[in-house]
């Protein structure tokens, strides 16, 4: 019996050892012109859609592509492109793209490419993708890297010294000067900076390869030399493109300012100013053209703990539009938006007071819906920038009127997706609700009624949605 | 106030708890009091250890009483030899002292005494009534050699027929070979040893399905988690290691853990004996391994011991991956081969113990101090074409420990023991260069530093263990241990040299505090039948950063704690139905582990705790059928296992965007439920031939029928993914005897292991990732001289170059040839 047991195991041992599985072969369920990104329970996968209209379901597993990792993904450039962007906290990891063939179908655009730097927002320029970054990396009064140097901040109105060991010195008030510290030899070091901005250039006419650039922002603003700045948003521009910026003082170690985690003090006098920069990149140059400034309106970024969500888009037309949430409470200049035209080195006269027009409303955030149209995310609470931003509205910003989402959206959801799809004039934003499959909401930018759309089921959210089509 | 009354609350239920038991256990004491007198044996009987088979041969007539001690040529004692009067049914097993005890009428015998492994001892004596006294030395069976002792009652085999699903490894077969001790955990079946790379590279243990924290390990008894630097089982030397003991699901009261999966217990050498062994292997990869075990009981019985390892690899064995154009920064379409070029490990560990044995005051002391160190650069990031040419990480770690047992502690047959530990760890991680890397080993600079986030940040780590047992025989069919064991873990943080990604909460200390006694009750009215109940109570107390506004836009951390408990129980039971021949063992437990200090308070930057967390809990049920049986010179074994666990109030990371803005919580959530098999057959001839299998099948299904959001999920009833289903091994080896001299042995050794393709993630998700299976095969030789002084081995290991991957994408060494040679001596 025994020999017959041990022959079972070694039999099943063999069999096993025979059984090799498909190497999970890739099939295609359907032609459609949307690209959709899932997340299944631990992993995310590629979908492409036909039919997002209302009673149209698809299921998870007719997906096209799983993913090692999670993406940011970013859509544009000419032929269209699916940029999946990876460099969270933590290690890099490739990215990828995808375009669709002459066949209809969606498949890579290219090999892997290696995202060099960290990235908080991005966008396209042209035919590059484009990330960028702010306040990465200790440099020299140059710009220079201080790799494994020793590293001199200010602290609590000391000094400190992070040395390239990993130790900490600290040095009292009588030898710290305004911008550097002298050194018990008498030697002069200058404090860290820490304004350098990177940039990643991902261009899509040359296999997805990426370059990296940085700006140092210290100065950027004229009047303001001891101000750095905190990067939100790429608006193509034509000929350049276009970043929101917050311009605030050089962030001293953590815990000793007030106001966010993430940025340095605003001066009290730059509360009530929005700037923009404007750069040039010919694929070898970063150069900062211009910085684009006005006092009617605050700086135009939106705000959550150490994030920056960008509150900067390009018209259809050409003209950028940028709008401030007016989330500092001290701010005495009304949520607005204005606009830069075409070819412009100023911001024009355009000037519409949201605030106003919405009863005291204030925002968090805002993307282009196509047309005149934004959709723009209010927060719960009129004018209160600490509640819960929830309430979907859309701008038109000829019409200067803003009209609250009505019909299927959602009253309450668990996520959304990071950015809307304009397609045939429609904005369509993929909404979690408990209890409901996930589903690509159709927004009607004119009406802002919203009808449910197609589903997917077996999906715990729908993270990404772009249009694909020629 | 509700905390505090919340608390106060469990520890009326804890002593509440106790207490009944106690009531119990002291009930049925109390009856089997009546019982033992009813049957005669008087309260010396205490003495015998464990199974005495006499009773029936005596009554109320003129009784002699034969006792003695049986030792080994060292002066040993012998435990569980058996002891018997040739031509009658009187017989019963050593105790751990070597000794024993029978009663028989008056008349002449012949007094026999066996032990696999040694010559038989055959003595004719005289009864005459009263007390007789005979001290056996048991002669090492030349014949015989070490693999013998697995089958024999050792404590290996003492351990294996416990109640409770368990496995345990003699490590000593395996001291001739390079295995560190994961790579012989990989041996036992329902265990899969997944390891990130080459050596020094992180491993991860998965027992009958649960992995990661849901299963924990021991060293000698105590925790070892947060040893940190060389104390892994992937970077612990097999010649340190006596044997391994293996608790699958139901886990005995002497293990204060929560643990769901089951726990891991890792027996060092304590040779009471003097002895030395040294070690030295070198390997593919310039990989360089040494040893060095020197143990000495002094006459005055002041112990000492003395351990120090050392492992030293390049790693630099070569990959199959994509690899990026630093021009573009683009990656190739096609896979090419490359060494590994900044994979160098190396750790250095040294431990010294000190102590007294068999004194007035106690049985066994001894104080004991570890020092170990690391250093490894770090090659790839979790995906293997990412490349790193700087990344690096060291640590060093210091552990004071102290060990006290008293056996018949104020009374007979209590014994007592209480160990601690201190474990200090500093672990720094260094990214600083401001490059990129190939795989060719080719660099170009990128605009910030840090090849993936900057830092030089250093953490520390403390954790304090204290372990208390209390061992009390009442009779010899009453068993009573209590344990307690407390256990204390800090974490700082020093990485500010990042000041732009960190949150300044990651300065606040956090702490988890675990306090779990348990009380277990054995019964064992004869040598077949073993009863066990025991019940647990878990308490645990941590403190972590909280943000106190909620997960508003502007957090405020503090430090906040909570506490809270729960209580466990379970039983095993044993019945050899053929003695010695067939023996069913069934065990249930309910099993909780308990949130981390994490899940309760958050990452503090993306992740926001849940304080309301519960513990996951979990229902264990064992079934084993154990088969073992001797025909003449040959020696079959079978086991098979059936496991059963039912598993609820996962604890699950839930990303929720509205709320926080993408800032992810924990949530009670899941249920799965897993059944399977566990199979092992061995085939012994003689000490020539050996051949061992075995194989697991596990069906771990999701029994969630909805999702975290509260859909119908398509995930229910499908295998969890990223987790071996199917895997196994077998070893087979041959034994040449007095091939060029007497005393000199030549084993010629082959090992099998299997792995059967899984899903990364689920398969009814459509998932297209698929972690390859693999066979690899292993062939060992070793020549043995003067029984074991001398010792040299080569080792072919993967010998057809398969690839081999245990994670997605991370690939582990491909064929590899190693020598070892060694030295053991003992007296």
């Amino acid at each position: 019996m025994n020999s017959k047991l041990m022959a079972l195991a070694l039999l099943a041992t063999a069999l096993v050892a025979c059984n090799k599985d498909d190497n999970g072969s890739q099939n295609l369920p359907s032609n459609g012109d949307y690209f959709a990104v899932v997340s299944g329970e631990s992993a995310q996968y590629v979908m492409q859609l036909d039919d997002l209209s209302a009673n149209t379901s698809y299921v998870i597993s007719d997906n096209i592509d799983e993913m090692e990792t999670s993406y940011t993904w970013i859509f544009g450039g000419s032929p269209r492109t699916a940029i999946g962007l990876a460099y969270s906290q933590g290690d890099p990891a490739p990215g990828r793209g995808y375009i669709m063939d002459d066949n209809g179908d969606i498949v890579s655009a290219g090999s892997e490419f290696l995202l060099l730097n960290r990235f908080t927002s991005s966008g396209f320029y042209g035919n590059y993708g484009v990330t960028n970054a702010s306040r990465v990396t200790p440099i020299d009064e140059d710009g220079g890297d201080l790799s494994g140097d020793d590293l001199y901040y200010k602290y609590n109105g000391k000094v400190v010294c992070w040395n390239s060991e990993g130790g900490v010195n600290w040095f009292d008030n009588s030898t710290y000067k305004e911008d550097s510290i002298a050194l018990g030899d008498g030697t002069l070091v200058p404090l860290t900076r820490t304004d350098g901005v990177v940039y990643n250039f991902i261009d899509l006419d040359n296999r997805l390869a990426v370059a990296d650039e940085i700006f140092n922002s210290l100065g950027v603003a004229e009047n303001y030399p001891n101000c750095q700045a905190t990067l939100a948003g790429v608006a193509d521009f034509g000929e350049s493109f276009l970043c929101g910026m917050v311009l605030h003082y050089p962030r001293e170690l953590k815990g000793t300012v007030s106001g966010g985690q993430s940025i340095g003090q605003i001066p009290n006098d730059l509360l009530n100013s929005c700037f923009v920069a404007e750069f040039t990149y010919d694929g070898t140059t970063l150069t900062h053209v211009r910085t684009i400034g006005t006092d009617k309106m605050g700086y135009a970024s939106g705000r959550f703990r150490s994030r920056n969500y960008p509150l900067i888009y390009t018209h259809e037309d050409g003209d950028v539009y940028v709008f401030s949430g007016a989330y500092e409470a001290s701010s005495t200049v009304p949520a607005a938006c204005m606009r830069i035209p075409a070819n412009g080195t100023a911001f024009d006269s355009y000037y519409f007071d949201i605030q106003n027009a919405t009863n005291g409303g204030k925002f968090q955030r805002v993307w282009y819906a196509g047309g005149d149209k934004f959709l723009a995310l209010f927060y719960e609470v009129s004018g209160d920038t600490s509640s819960s931003a929830n309430r979907f509205a859309i701008i038109d910003v000829a019409a200067q009127t803003v009209t609250p989402v009505s019909g299927d959206f959602p009253k309450e959801y668990d996520s959304f997706a990071s950015e809307p799809m304009v397609s045939d004039g429609k904005c369509y934003l993929p909404i979690n609700v408990s209890t409901e499959q996930p589903a690509i909401y159709i927004i009607d930018t004119e009406t802002g009624v919203t009808t449910k759309g197609a589903e997917i089921t077996g999906a715990q959210s729908i993270n990404a949605l772009g249009f694909m089509g020629r | 106030m509700q905390r505090i009354h919340r608390s106060r609350n469990n520890y009326i239920r804890k002593y509440l708890l106790l207490c009944i038991l106690l009531a119990c256990s002291a009930g049925v004491y109390a009856q089997s009091k009546i019982q033992v007198k009813g049957e005669i044996l008087d309260q010396n009987n205490k003495l015998v250890a464990f199974a005495t088979v006499a009773v029936a041969e005596v009554e109320n007539t003129s009784l002699s009483i034969l006792s003695g001690q049986v030792v080994d040529e060292n002066n040993s004692p012998l435990e569980y030899a058996t002891v018997f009067l040739k031509g009658t049914q009187i017989a019963c097993s050593t105790d751990k002292y070597g000794k024993f005890e029978l009663r028989a009428r008056e008349g002449s015998y012949t007094l026999c005494v066996t032990f696999i492994g040694f010559q038989p001892y055959e003595k004719a004596i005289t009864l005459n009534g009263g007390h007789k006294s005979v001290n056996v030395v048991l002669r090492t069976d030349n014949k015989q050699l070490q693999e013998v002792t697995a089958k024999g009652q050792s404590l290996v085999t003492q351990v294996n027929r416990t109640s409770y699903n368990v496995e345990a490894m003699d490590a000593t077969m395996l001291h001739n070979t390079t295995l560190d001790v994961a790579q012989a955990l990989d041996k036992i079946s329902g265990i899969n040893i997944r390891t990130t790379g080459g050596l020094g590279s992180d491993s991860d243990i998965s027992l009958n399905g649960f992995s990661g924290k849901h299963v924990k390990i021991f060293m000698d008894g105590v925790p070892m988690h947060g040893a940190g630097a060389s104390m892994d089982l992937a970077k612990l030397p097999i010649n340190m290691v006596e044997r391994i003991e293996v608790y699958k699901g139901v886990v005995p009261v002497e293990f204060g853990s929560d643990a769901l999966g089951g726990v891991i217990n890792i027996i060092t050498k304590q040779s009471k004996q003097t002895f030395l062994d040294a070690s030295y292997s070198y390997g593919s990869f310039n990989t360089h391994k040494s040893n060095l075990s020197f143990g000495h009981t002094f006459k005055n019985g002041l112990l000492l011991q003395v351990d120090a390892y050392q492992n030293y690899s390049d790693n630099n064995y070569d990959v199959l991956t994509k690899n990026l154009d630093l021009e573009t920064n683009v990656y190739s379409e096609e896979e090419n081969w490359y060494e590994r070029f900044h994979d160098t490990y190396h750790n250095e560990a040294l431990v010294g113990r000190l102590g007294v044995r068999n004194t007035k005051w106690a049985t066994r002391f001894f104080v004991e101090a570890t020092y170990s160190q690391e250093k490894k650069d770090i090659q790839n990031a979790n995906l293997q074409q990412v490349v790193f040419g700087g990344k690096e990480t060291k640590s060093n770690s210091i552990i004071p420990a102290l060990n006290y047992l008293k056996n018949d502690f104020f009374l007979k047959d209590l014994n007592v023991s209480v160990t601690a530990k201190l474990n200090q760890v500093e672990t720094q991680n260094i990214d600083t260069m401001a490059r990129r890397y190939n795989w060719d080993g080719d660099w170009a600079e990128k605009k910030t530093e840090g090849e993936s986030e900057y830092t030089i940040g250093k953490f520390s780590n403390q954790s304090a263990y204290t372990v208390a047992n209390l061992k009390y025989k009442v009779s010899s069919k009453h068993f009573f241990s209590v344990n307690n064991t407390f256990s204390n873990f800090t974490r700082r943080s020093q990485d500010d040299s990042n000041s732009n990604t960190t949150a300044e909460s990651q300065n606040i200390k956090r702490v988890n505090r675990k306090n779990i006694s348990g009380l277990s009750y054995r019964y064992q009215p004869s040598a077949r039948l073993n009863i066990t109940l025991f019940g647990k109570y878990y308490s645990v107390f941590v403190g972590g950063p909280q943000d106190i506004t909620g997960g508003s836009n502007d957090p405020v951390y503090e430090y906040q704690t909570r506490d809270f408990g729960a209580t466990g129980y379970g039983g095993a039971m044993s019945y050899e139905f053929i003695k010695d021949v067939f023996q069913v063992k069934t065990s249930y437990e309910i099993s909780y582990r308990l949130p981390s200090e994490r899940e309760l308070f958050g990452d503090e930057v993306l992740e926001t705790g849940d304080q309301s967390l519960r513990p996951e809990k979990s229902d264990n049920i064992n079934l084993n059928l154990v088969y073992n049986q001797q025909f003449g010179e040959h020696i079959v074994h079978a086991e098979a296992g059936l496991i059963y666990r039912n598993t609820h109030d996962y604890i699950r990371r839930v990303v929720s965007e509205a709320r926080y803005g993408g800032i992810a919580s924990y949530t009670n959530h899941g249920k799965v439920r897993t059944q399977g098999i566990d199979f092992e057959a061995g085939y012994d001839f003689r000490q020539t031939f050996h051949l061992n299998g075995n194989f697991t099948f596990l069906e771990i299904l999701n029994m969630e029928q909805y999702d975290v959001y509260g859909r119908e999920s398509i995930r229910y009833k499908d295998q969890m993914p990223n987790e071996p289903y199917l895997f196994g091994g077998l070893d087979a080896s041959y034994n040449f005897f007095d091939l060029l001299k007497k005393e000199d042995r030549l084993t010629l050794g082959y090992s099998l292991s299997f792995i059967h393709d899984f899903y990364r993630s689920w398969k009814s998700e459509g998932g297209k990732i698929i972690i390859p299976g693999n066979n690899t095969h292993d062939f060992t030789l070793n020549y043995s001289m003067k029984r074991g002084t001398y010792n040299i081995g080569f080792e072919a290991r993967n010998v057809f170059d398969a690839l081999v991957y245990d994670n997605f994408s991370l690939q582990k060494p491909g064929r590899n040839f190693s020598v070892k040679f060694r030295y053991y001596l003992h007296k």
